[in-house]
């Protein structure tokens, strides 16, 4: 095939990410998946499962101490891309990319050839993978400065195209860096995904078209203004390709762009700045924005028959929010939204926040009478009888964006529950439920007879956003109208 | 005629104790003291005290600087304290007091104090991951002195500084901590009414406040003003079976911080406790501590009821003194319900003077 140059990657060896059964973290970044499988990345590391059907209970596997960036799914194959340095804030971006086979657990790990940074002159070219998706039985990896690699499965070979150009060839044992072009804006791969023949690449200064059969490059036409494209996805309308684009103009806000790849028009939307965008069925197309001090889902309707996109009846986070107040008590951050099939062809539409996954398989998630959204979150198991108990978190902390702490605890049978806060002198502070009823707990329940919305402590004198208490340890006690009794300590740091 | 005067001020004395109780219950809140900085302090100091009730601001035995800094006049030699104690949820304490009269008309008193929980287990963060063990630690240092105003009246100042080491965040289980100082002043008076009655009247906490800065950029900074303390206490010598008998109250108001400012809460506190000196050797105490009043003892007294919290306190003294001749040695124990039934709290230490 010509323009296409086989090489050994440099390293290709077994994962060395430990396992669990657990659900790593609350605090889940992305999703992907197909199937009844759903992949997540947190906080802690990877978790999926296979079994995220309409049943409660959800069989969670994963890897954990690990940083990942989102993953990508294909032929039983999942590509996750991550790089050895767990510590978020410190690592920079993906320089492997470790691959997992479903069917038989096989995992594999790989080192990008071109992985470290080039410096030349006053520039840095970067060479990691910037994203990655699943196209003709085969992953298809955009790296910054680096081309489209594509791998497949878990091939021991790979291949690399660059945009725009013809025959670039890199080899493991010639790599050098003036083998690489100049670093330009156009040729610097940001973000990938497909049609039904084309890849599309997005680079900083253009939208590229990639042909896998031909191994052609073409450009299509700017949208008026923008600077920087970033994120893309794709998608074919009545035999149509239309691509939604995020992208800044004039160095500013992100902006939601489409376009019309038979008409090769753009359209722009600009009310909100957007994060991700996902899209879904019937031309639903969801996007997370940034507002004020969160983030929020928008969703828009999209018309082929304008080239424009349209705010649906249900414009803003509000559909969700009347779907996750049963089995959330405070306000939560979305940060990845997916849509994917599962069995007998149903859309799973999930919510990546941080206090855990939502997920519904039953309704379209704008439907404001819809069903509430399943919750799973890390729960560690409780033994019953009051025998171990928690505040989560145990410290109260600003800083943490903990301002509140919960208590769980499990009956062995149904019961009236108080809890009570004292200080270091045992003085009381507040009453936070005063002999309510709670049912025993469950393995439904993680074996917690908690009700969130009203097992918790803000840290204040009132538990309603009233005075806080003095920085200090306090005390808590669950006493039960039957006798039972159990203690334990909080630390408030909060200002 | 001497004597008429006497009893006619007793009942003054005891007169106005009753109506300034009376006054201030009716008119605290219903919700009491709990979450206020400084709590680590409220706990008695010294297993004499603490079997007492805490009730001695009106004639400490010793730690005369913790309890009332005019006290100190009744030191007549130098005094040595060295005790220990530990509370439920693994709660500990050690405290030192050395005090001198510096005569004819001053004496001194230094003591330290620390109070926290050197091992705290099983927290975890915000997705149930434990975090490691961590520790909760206080000091204080106070230092006291004493002037003799009239041969019945004497007043004091005592000088404190406090710090205060908390856990106060966390990243991949490991514990961020942040501390805090701050320096307080107390001042006391004491008047010896008769020989078997006398008065302690004390104000503490003025001016306290700590300065926390915790660790992050969410306005980290938190000032910690102390609720100052208003405290009249009497001690009342008499007999009971033909052997010394001593009967001790405070009345303790929280109705301002430490800038003067009042309280949301007002709230007042009442402890008692008697000593009986059956036996040369040995002295029994008891007491009853922190009893809340508040306007719901008037207006709702299910809920008063409901919520009442006190603490029932009990101690011993064995008292060296007559087997060693020429040497002053105490042995004291308190023990004491902590009033939400996590277990029982106690206190030893031994006191010499020489």
């Amino acid at each position: 095939m010509p323009g296409l140059f086989i090489f050994c990657l440099v390293c290709f060896g077994t994962a060395q990410y430990s396992t669990t059964n657990e659900l790593l973290s609350n605090d889940i970044y992305w999703l992907d998946g197909s199937g009844d499988t759903l992949w997540m990345v947190s906080s802690k590391g990877v978790n999926y499962t296979t079994s995220i059907t309409d049943s409660p209970t959800v069989i969670w596997s994963g890897f954990r101490d690990f940083q990942a960036w989102p993953p990508t799914y294909g032929g039983g194959f999942t590509l996750i891309r991550t790089t050895e340095d767990y510590n978020f804030y410190k690592s920079g971006v993906p320089d492997k990319l470790w691959i997992f086979n479903i069917a038989d657990k096989s995992q594999r790990f790989v080192a990008l050839p071109f992985s470290n940074p080039v410096h030349t002159g006053n520039d840095t070219l970067l060479f990691q993978a910037a994203d990655a998706i699943w196209f003709k039985d085969a992953f298809w990896i955009a790296c910054m400065n680096g081309g489209l690699f594509t791998m497949q499965g878990q091939a021991q070979t790979g291949v690399i195209f660059y945009p725009g150009r013809d025959k670039v060839v890199y080899n493991s044992n010639t790599f050098n860096e003036a083998n690489f072009p100049t670093f330009h804006d156009s040729t610097y791969a940001i973000s990938v995904a497909h049609d039904d023949s084309l890849i599309w690449v997005t680079c900083l200064q253009k939208v590229w078209q990639f042909n896998p059969d031909d191994t052609t490059w073409t450009t299509i036409a700017p949208a008026t203004g923008v600077t920087e494209y970033l994120d893309i996805e794709v998608r074919m309308q009545a035999d149509t390709a239309v691509a939604f684009v995020i992208a800044s103009k004039n160095d500013k806000d992100t902006t939601l762009f489409r376009y019309n790849n038979g008409t090769n028009q753009w359209s722009e939307f600009s009310a909100l700045k957007p994060l991700t965008v996902e899209l879904s069925d019937e031309n639903h197309v969801y996007m997370i924005y940034e507002s004020q001090n969160n983030s929020n889902i928008h969703l828009y309707l999209d018309t082929l028959a304008n080239s424009s996109i349209q705010t649906t009846p249900y414009r803003d986070e509000r559909a969700f929010n009347t779907r996750v107040t049963d089995v959330i008590f405070s306000s939560f951050i979305p940060n990845d939204i997916h849509f994917a099939t599962y069995n007998q062809n149903k859309k799973i539409f999930a919510i990546a926040t941080d206090q855990g996954l939502f997920y519904s398989t039953n309704a379209h998630a704008d439907e404001e009478a819809g069903t509430p959204f399943k919750h799973q979150s890390r729960r560690v198991p409780l033994d019953k009888g009051l025998e171990k108990t928690y505040a989560i978190p145990g410290i109260i902390n600003n800083y943490l964006r903990e301002i509140r702490t919960e208590f769980a605890y499990n009956l062995s049978e149904d019961d009236h529950v108080s809890i009570d806060i004292y200080d270091y002198n045992m003085d009381h502070v507040v009453c936070i439920v005063d002999e309510v009823p709670r049912k025993a707990g469950s393995s439904r329940t993680s074996g917690r007879s908690t009700i969130p919305s009203e097992d918790f402590w803000d840290g204040t004198v009132n538990n309603n956003g009233g005075r806080i208490v003095a920085p200090g340890v306090y005390f808590y006690r669950i006493k039960t109208k039957k006798g039972s009794r159990a203690f334990g300590k909080i630390i408030v740091a909060r200002n | 005629m001497e004597r008429s005067l006497l009893r006619g001020t007793k009942k003054t004395v005891i007169y106005v104790i009753i109506m300034m109780t009376l006054i201030t219950v009716v008119s605290t809140s219903a919700v009491g003291i709990g979450g206020y900085g400084g709590a680590y302090l409220r706990e008695p100091v010294g297993a004499t005290a603490f079997a007492l009730g805490g009730a001695q601001s009106a004639s400490p035995q010793y730690l005369c600087a913790w309890w009332n800094p005019a006290a100190l006049m009744t030191v007549k030699k130098k005094s040595l304290a060295l005790g220990t104690g530990y509370r439920p949820l693994g709660r500990t304490e050690g405290y030192l007091s050395f005090e001198f009269p510096l005569p004819p008309r001053a004496a001194i008193g230094v003591s330290t104090l620390y109070r926290g929980i050197p091992l705290i287990k099983g927290l975890v963060d915000e997705q149930e991951y434990p975090l490691e063990d961590c520790a909760y630690a206080t000091y204080a240092f106070r230092m006291g002195l004493s002037y003799l105003i009239k041969r019945n009246f004497t007043a004091g100042l005592n000088c404190s500084f406090y710090v205060q080491e908390l856990p106060t965040g966390y990243e991949s289980g490991n514990v961020i901590y942040s501390s805090a100082t701050a320096i307080g002043f107390d001042l006391g008076l004491r008047y010896v009414v008769t020989k078997k009655y006398a008065l302690g009247f004390v104000m503490k906490n003025l001016l306290s406040t700590f300065n926390w800065e915790f660790t992050g950029d969410f306005s980290p900074l938190f000032q910690d003003t102390l609720p100052a303390t208003v405290t009249l206490g009497h001690e009342f010598k008499g007999s009971f079976m033909e052997r010394p008998l001593i009967w001790t109250c405070d009345i303790v108001g929280y109705l301002f911080n430490a800038k003067f400012r009042s309280l949301p809460h007002g709230h007042v506190v009442i402890n008692n406790g008697v000593e009986w000196q059956k036996w040369e050797l040995f002295y029994v105490r008891a007491g009853v501590r922190d009893v809340e009043f508040n306007r719901d003892l008037f207006k709702n007294s299910r809920r008063y009821k409901n919520h009442l919290t006190m603490a029932i306190t009990l101690g011993c003294t064995i008292d060296l003194s007559k087997a060693l001749k020429g040497k002053d040695m105490r042995f004291n124990y308190g023990i004491s319900t902590d009033k939400v039934g996590a277990g029982l709290d106690q206190q030893l230490d031994f006191v010499t003077t020489f």
